[in-house]
């Protein structure tokens, strides 16, 4: 058993430093076309509205995480993973809204790359939370620690922001 | 209110909302939401679009 799960970790280390090569080679070539990159009027004006409804989001969740710590709802344990789970609600909510508006990405851009490193880094993630489950440590004496559970939040984040992409690409066929 | 003036013109010329949309500078989501009356441009893009066109800003945005 746990040489198996050796040979996935081992197996997803390669994917990552991969995935991380290539990304790096990817925003090196970006940086060169940095002054291409840019957002059209109707799109700055629609990211504004999402980072409002981001940033309110974030506030409101960090709000109602610090009241459910305060009444002993979520065990102190578990205070970091709260914290960090309303922060990437709020960065879902900026994600997804700037999908389905089509003002995600810049101008003339596909994030075809993009997409591709979402999908590796939900699949790394993921299967990092997946193992942490099966083995039965993701819950240590009814908390879930920041160590554990971030691997679950970032990959739901990731696929959250993956299928509303493939989602609004689809929707986006059928409008043009 | 949909721009049916701005979308004829555009017919006109044979041009697709990609390709307006590059003549303009925006995204075809943009040209596509001023058609459909979603989106109210800025006089500067209004302009953009009149020159791609040929036409003037009464023609095309001017009730």
């Amino acid at each position: 058993m746990e040489e198996t799960v050796g040979i996935v970790i081992g197996i997803l280390i390669v994917i990552a430093v991969i995935a991380a090569a290539l990304f790096f080679l990817r925003a090196v070539k970006d940086e060169r076309k940095r002054d291409e990159r840019r957002y059209d009027e109707r799109q700055l004006m629609l990211r504004a509205k999402g980072y409002r409804l981001g940033f309110f989001t974030t506030m409101i969740a960090e709000t109602l995480v610090v009241l459910l710590l305060e009444f002993d709802v979520i065990p102190a344990a578990s205070a970091s993973m709260a914290v960090y789970t309303a922060l990437i609600v709020g960065i879902a909510v900026f994600a997804v809204f700037c999908v389905m508006r089509d003002v995600f990405f810049p101008l003339g851009e596909k994030g075809t790359t993009s997409l591709a490193l979402w999908a590796v880094l939900a699949l790394v993630n993921g299967v990092s939370a997946g193992i942490r489950i099966a083995n039965g440590t993701m819950v240590e004496n009814g908390a879930i620690r920041f160590m554990n559970g971030s691997y679950l939040v970032d990959a739901l984040l990731f696929f959250t922001i993956l299928v509303a992409v493939l989602a609004r690409r689809l929707m986006g066929e059928r409008d043009e | 209110m949909k721009n049916l003036r701005l979308k004829a013109a555009r017919a006109a010329k044979d041009l697709s909302q990609e390709e307006l949309a590059a003549k303009c500078g925006v995204s075809r989501q943009t040209i596509s939401a001023i058609e459909k009356g979603d989106y109210n441009p800025t006089i500067r893009l209004c302009i953009a679009i009149c020159r791609a066109l040929d036409k003037t800003l009464d023609e095309l945005f001017w009730e």
